[in-house]
């Protein structure tokens, strides 16, 4: 309370208990209503929240319009994200329940040859067995521990799968259970150029790995200053994603050659140095990379392969970014790796599979990239059936249709999607929902509608999310915005009170 | 002295065709239980002769068999477990090197674009 509104009270009080001791109990009433009201007038006092028009909104039955209501009030988990940006932003008091929630991580579109991964996160800590199942109920795959759990399995075909995630306790009791549905692809082979100065096994085990994932490869070897052991493509190659040296070859190569490489990789490409053959740090300093000796013991990488004899000194070196044994940059549009490890042949009759995953790891990280013409986005919350489904693509133009609801829709700019367009359905039912893009060279597309009795703890988890996103849009809790009493009614009850009073005290 | 390891000499050949781990019918047959769609022509065939060669439990072989007739009496909900026997009956699924599928729009162009030419400005 400040100063001036003591003061007030004060007075106001003195005043009456003056009057009240010269036995005038008119004129106390008179100093206590002025005192009153200036008090009223000085503090601001709100309306209770009751007052104003608050609306509890019931899960169930969302509200279709908010006109006329000031504030919100919720209990339970809330509304789904697309409910939600339906309402225009209000104050909204609520507390999200404690209860258990989980969420499911995992690709709903997958390359054929990548490695699928599904995990669930969950708020329950006991520990717990999660169990992947094709849809015969065969057991794919199977993890058990405490909090997250992540399985993993490599689909052999190329199909849609409509798989199962189960999530039993410890006591073998299921907790949960439902689709994980998941969309196989294959992809267009990689298109690699390798040139090398020298042949090795790493090398033979590399081409080994690209021709068993129908890489097209065009292949050189240099044996001597004479000899060469070449491998033409298959096919044409339209484009290269990906190319292939030795460091020797760099450092033996003339100007002339290493700028006509390094301009292609400007242009756009990928360039792979297989770094376990460099001798001369001198030359690739010219690319920014700072090599130094390694300890002939060094080792790196998750499979811990022997270190190549030069190698960048830390994980960040200038604008070279290291992991996993590969140091990458972006030179113009295109990317330069350096691997950094050596004797990887010896994995291959250890653990083949560990070192082709190695492989795609060292692909990755060097962003080795496709490009696509359309890109489906996945939906930001699960799909329900007769609930608003945003599908989003990017690359996308004209319009999209959809043979399952026989609508063909126009794309949609929006503002919260920098570069995709969206269209608005309504699916009918659960199950893969169909779609196709409109045009010269038409792209389909699947996305999973779930159904209403799927997975409902992780559906709790995003509506909680959902609403915590819509409660953040206005930052202010419903009973900090009460409305306040209009100040105007008590400066003129405080003026007729005083006036009165001093009509009095002339009489 | 050039180097050269004797009796060796320059050789050039054409990349040779992977072989694939899945049979070319069997990969159709899943790909057509996939859909709602006709099975290819003896389709029932294909199917038995890799289960019987490939499951090697008796009580897995006796389902997946089952769930082939299902299919032949017409029963649409039974293709997805078909599927998931005759995939049952793949060994091991090979890893296969690939590069990252990237949309190129306008904006990631520029993206990259601007990014360069700062880098090459330095």
């Amino acid at each position: 309370m400040s100063a001036a509104i003591l003061i007030i009270a004060i007075v106001g009080i003195l005043s009456v208990l003056v009057y009240l001791w010269r036995r005038r109990p008119l004129d106390a009433l008179l100093a206590a209503v002025a005192s009153a009201a200036l008090f009223l007038l000085g503090t601001g006092w709100k309306l209770p929240a009751e007052m104003g028009a608050t609306l509890a909104i019931d899960s169930a039955s969302p509200p279709v319009s908010l006109e006329g209501v000031r504030a919100l009030r919720l209990q339970g988990d809330g509304l789904r994200a697309a409910q939600w940006q339906d309402l225009p932003a209000r104050p909204l008091t609520w507390t999200a329940p404690a209860s258990a929630t989980m969420r499911l991580d995992f690709p709903r579109r997958l390359a054929l040859g990548r490695m699928f991964t599904l995990t669930i996160e969950r708020s329950a800590k006991a520990p717990a067995r999660l169990q992947l199942l094709a849809e015969n109920g065969q057991l794919l795959a199977e993890a058990s521990g405490e909090g997250a759990l992540t399985v993993e399995w490599l689909p052999p075909l190329a199909e849609t799968l409509d798989l199962k995630a189960r999530l039993l306790d410890a006591g073998g009791q299921p907790l949960a259970e439902g689709p994980v549905p998941v969309a196989v692809v294959e992809t267009p082979p990689l298109q690699v150029r390798g040139r090398f100065s020298a042949p090795s096994f790493d090398l033979r085990v590399l081409n080994e790995l690209l021709a068993n994932s129908h890489a097209v490869i065009d292949w050189q070897v240099a044996l001597g200053k004479s000899l060469s052991r070449s491998e033409t493509a298959r096919e044409k190659m339209d484009r290269r994603d990906l190319l292939l040296i030795d460091a020797a070859w760099f450092e033996r190569a003339s100007g002339a050659s290493r700028s006509a490489l390094l301009d292609e990789v400007k242009g756009g490409a990928a360039l792979l140095v297989l770094g376990a053959n460099a001798n001369d740090s001198a030359v690739w300093s010219s690319l920014g990379l700072a090599l130094r000796a390694q300890p002939q013991d060094a080792t790196v990488g998750p499979l811990a392969l022997p270190s190549a004899p030069l190698n960048p000194a830390s994980a960040h070196a200038g604008a070279w970014q290291g992991r996993d044994a590969v140091w990458a940059r972006d030179w113009g549009r295109g990317r330069i790796g350096w691997l950094g490890a050596a004797d990887w042949h010896r994995q291959a009759i250890k653990e083949p599979r560990a070192l082709a995953l190695w492989w795609q790891g060292v692909l990755d990280t060097l962003a080795v990239q496709r490009s696509e013409e359309v890109n489906w986005l996945a939906p930001q919350e699960m799909p329900l059936p007769h609930q608003r489904l945003e599908v989003c693509a990017q690359g996308v133009r004209g319009k999209v249709h959809f043979p399952d609801l026989n609508q063909t829709l126009d794309w949609q700019r929006r503002s919260d999607r920098v570069d995709a367009a969206c269209v608005a359905v309504w699916p009918r039912q659960a199950g893969w929902l169909r779609m196709e893009t409109r045009g010269a060279r038409p792209v389909a597309g699947l996305t999973y509608v779930y159904a209403p009795g799927d997975w409902p703890l992780w559906q709790a988890a995003e509506r909680r999310d959902a609403t915590a996103r819509y409660a953040a849009r206005t930052p202010v809790n419903a009973t900090q915005t009460r409305g306040m009493l209009p100040g105007w009614p008590f400066g003129v009850v405080f003026a007729l009170a005083m006036l009165l009073l001093w009509w009095r005290e002339r009489r | 002295m050039t180097g050269d390891v004797v009796g060796t000499s320059s050789y050039r050949r054409e990349q040779g065709e992977a072989q694939d781990a899945v049979p070319a019918p069997l990969r159709e047959l899943v790909t057509a239980l996939s859909n709602a769609g006709p099975l290819p022509a003896l389709w029932t065939r294909t199917a038995h002769d890799w289960i019987g060669e490939r499951l090697s439990d008796d009580e897995q072989r006796l389902a997946a068999q089952r769930a082939v007739q299902d299919v032949l009496d017409g029963c649409m909900q039974c293709r997805p477990a078909l599927r998931a026997w005759l995939r049952a009956g793949i060994a091991q699924a090979p890893v296969i090197l690939q590069a990252t599928p990237v949309a190129r729009t306008p904006f990631t162009q520029a993206w990259h674009g601007q990014a360069w030419g700062k880098e090459a400005a330095k």
